[in-house]
């Protein structure tokens, strides 16, 4: 069990997490469980006060937390909204996590809001844009942000750059981290037909502060193959390899376990978290 | 589109084939590989549904439960269509969903369906409320002896008037065994939060007249006129009194 101390902004250790989903908390705080550190997703923090934010002080007494919005709509075409933008400047003050990240994706236009990870198009217009955002957020939140590739179903054809060629640009020229979603990275080379190894190869593994691993699920009936991001699984076999080459490839990352549909008993995903700690300690074992 | 869509040319189609179910336009622009790019937006488009309606049933489930799973479902997938959410954060969506409740025709033979929605409303933005420390006795006396000032009630405070008994349909929600009740008798509610729970009471017309009026910032001369317009027989002391028991008076 983590000893109980007032301590603020922990940092996030080259280990394990799990992403903590409301309907685990109270279990956590009853049980303290040995894990590493937490994720949760900023706008379960955005309320002012109440219930999260009673539990939220009291795992962060204990744990290393970090956070993962699904929000901002970083890749709009339309400005980011203000309010949320502040809301989320706010949280970051108040909740000082170790983490910060966003995704790399849009959700919002026209003023309606979709609460999904769209895809982008890989161009350069995209890539301008995205650059600006994520130096607007960095800017607004005063310290350096991470953000995720997403899974998709659409590969747009007037895309100009590959996926692994868009990340890395936008990490160079904002100086952003990246949240590699290895996942995703699996589901995509299925979805769209490309090697998924080399996306890790493309990927600057300096830029690479944080790794996720999920679950997906296979869709059939569409006349193709098709994997679908659900969260609700254990990792595939096939994942844990390219995490395993993930490692390898770019060096031991805190890494997490998402689990957000159907959530199963917390000892579930502390098996899952288990699992990718034997990865990480082979990884960590051949670099001492 | 012959040449290839802007980013917004792009996302308002892709957007037009989530809320409408087809992007004509932009379906040339994407990769089919083996399936049609109509079947790939369809993804995003289900999965736009089962969000919405998934946040509403969360937020609502008593209105789910006096519904009916299917005809709630119903009226959230139409909802997710027509109005959809206006904010990145989905604590925010359904502030609208009462008043779009009662605006349908399949709700017009329980006219009482929206105020619970709007209680169930309320309930969330208790929850979710900032906390503040009760008013202990010294600055009680302090605040209650300015008949000017406005004595400050703790943010989780909320309070609902209407033509129902949207309390006791609430409850039956929750537990249908007990007996049938009567919706048609008016209710006013007094919501709060204590620990981390909602807690709910019917109050007096006048006593919810009176806390709706300090919620808005009035003098407590100013509420008790507000009270007196409802019931001009009301003790003073017996408006306060759900405030005092409760200790809704913020420090």
């Amino acid at each position: 069990m983590p000893p109980s101390r007032p301590v603020r902004a922990q940092p996030i250790p080259t280990s394990v997490g799990i992403g903590l989903r409301p309907a685990h908390v109270a279990h956590v705080l009853q049980h303290r469980p040995a894990v590493p550190f937490f994720e949760l997703h900023s706008e379960n923090l955005f309320c002012a006060g109440g219930a999260l934010w009673d539990a939220f002080d009291a795992l962060r007494r204990d744990y290393p937390v970090s956070l993962h919005g699904v929000g901002l709509s970083l890749g709009s075409a339309d400005p980011l909204d203000p309010a949320h933008l502040a809301a989320l400047r706010a949280l970051v003050q108040r909740a000082e996590p170790a983490l910060v990240s966003e995704h790399v994706c849009w959700g919002a236009i026209g003023g309606r809001h979709y609460n999904d990870l769209l895809p982008l198009p890989y161009t350069e217009e995209a890539l301008d844009l995205m650059v600006a955002r994520v130096g607007q957020l960095q800017e607004a939140l005063g310290r350096r942000v991470l953000v995720e590739n997403v899974s998709s179903y659409i590969h747009f054809s007037h895309s100009t750059l590959s996926e692994w060629e868009f990340l890395a640009a936008l990490a160079a020229r904002s100086g952003c981290g990246l949240l590699l979603d290895v996942n995703n990275v699996y589901v995509n080379s299925v979805n769209h037909g490309f090697d998924a190894q080399r996306f890790i190869d493309g990927v600057p593994a300096d830029a690479v502060g944080e790794l996720h691993l999920a679950g997906f699920t296979r869709k059939h009936g569409l006349g193709g193959e098709l994997l679908i991001d659900s969260h609700d699984q254990r990792v595939d076999a096939a994942v844990w390899a390219l995490y395993g080459y993930t490692l390898a490839r770019i060096g031991a990352r805190p890494s997490l376990i998402e689990w957000d549909q159907h959530l199963p008993d917390f000892a579930v995903l502390e098996d899952e978290a288990r699992l990718a700690t034997e990865h990480l300690d082979v990884v960590t074992a051949l670099a001492a | 589109m012959s040449s290839p869509p802007s980013l917004r040319e792009l996302q308002h189609a892709f957007a037009g084939a989530i809320v409408n179910g087809a992007a004509p336009a932009l379906e040339p622009w994407i990769a089919a590989r083996g399936i049609a790019p109509a079947a790939r937006l369809r993804i995003y488009r289900n999965a736009n549904l089962a969000i919405h309606v998934d946040a509403l049933a969360t937020s609502f489930p008593a209105l789910q439960r006096l519904l009916g799973e299917d005809c709630f479902d119903g009226l959230a997938t139409r909802h997710a269509a027509y109005r959809g959410n206006r904010s990145g954060n989905l604590q925010d969506h359904g502030a609208d969903f009462a008043a779009f409740v009662e605006a349908q025709p399949e709700t017009a033979p329980w006219p009482w369906l929206g105020d619970v929605a709007r209680l169930e409303w309320l309930r969330q933005e208790v929850a979710l409320a900032a906390d503040a420390a009760p008013a202990d006795a010294a600055a009680l006396v302090a605040a209650l002896a300015d008949a000017e000032q406005p004595p400050r009630l703790r943010p989780c405070v909320r309070v609902l008037s209407c033509a129902w008994a949207v309390l006791d349909l609430w409850r039956c929600a929750q537990a249908p065994e007990h007996d049938a009740i009567d919706p048609i008798a008016p209710q006013s509610v007094l919501l709060w939060r204590e620990g981390s729970q909602v807690a709910m009471r019917a109050i007096a017309p006048a006593q919810a007249a009176f806390v709706a009026a300090l919620r808005h910032g009035s003098s407590l001369d100013l509420a008790l006129a507000a009270a007196q317009l409802i019931d001009p027989q009301a003790p003073p002391e017996t408006l306060l009194r759900p405030l005092l028991e409760h200790a809704l008076l913020a420090a």
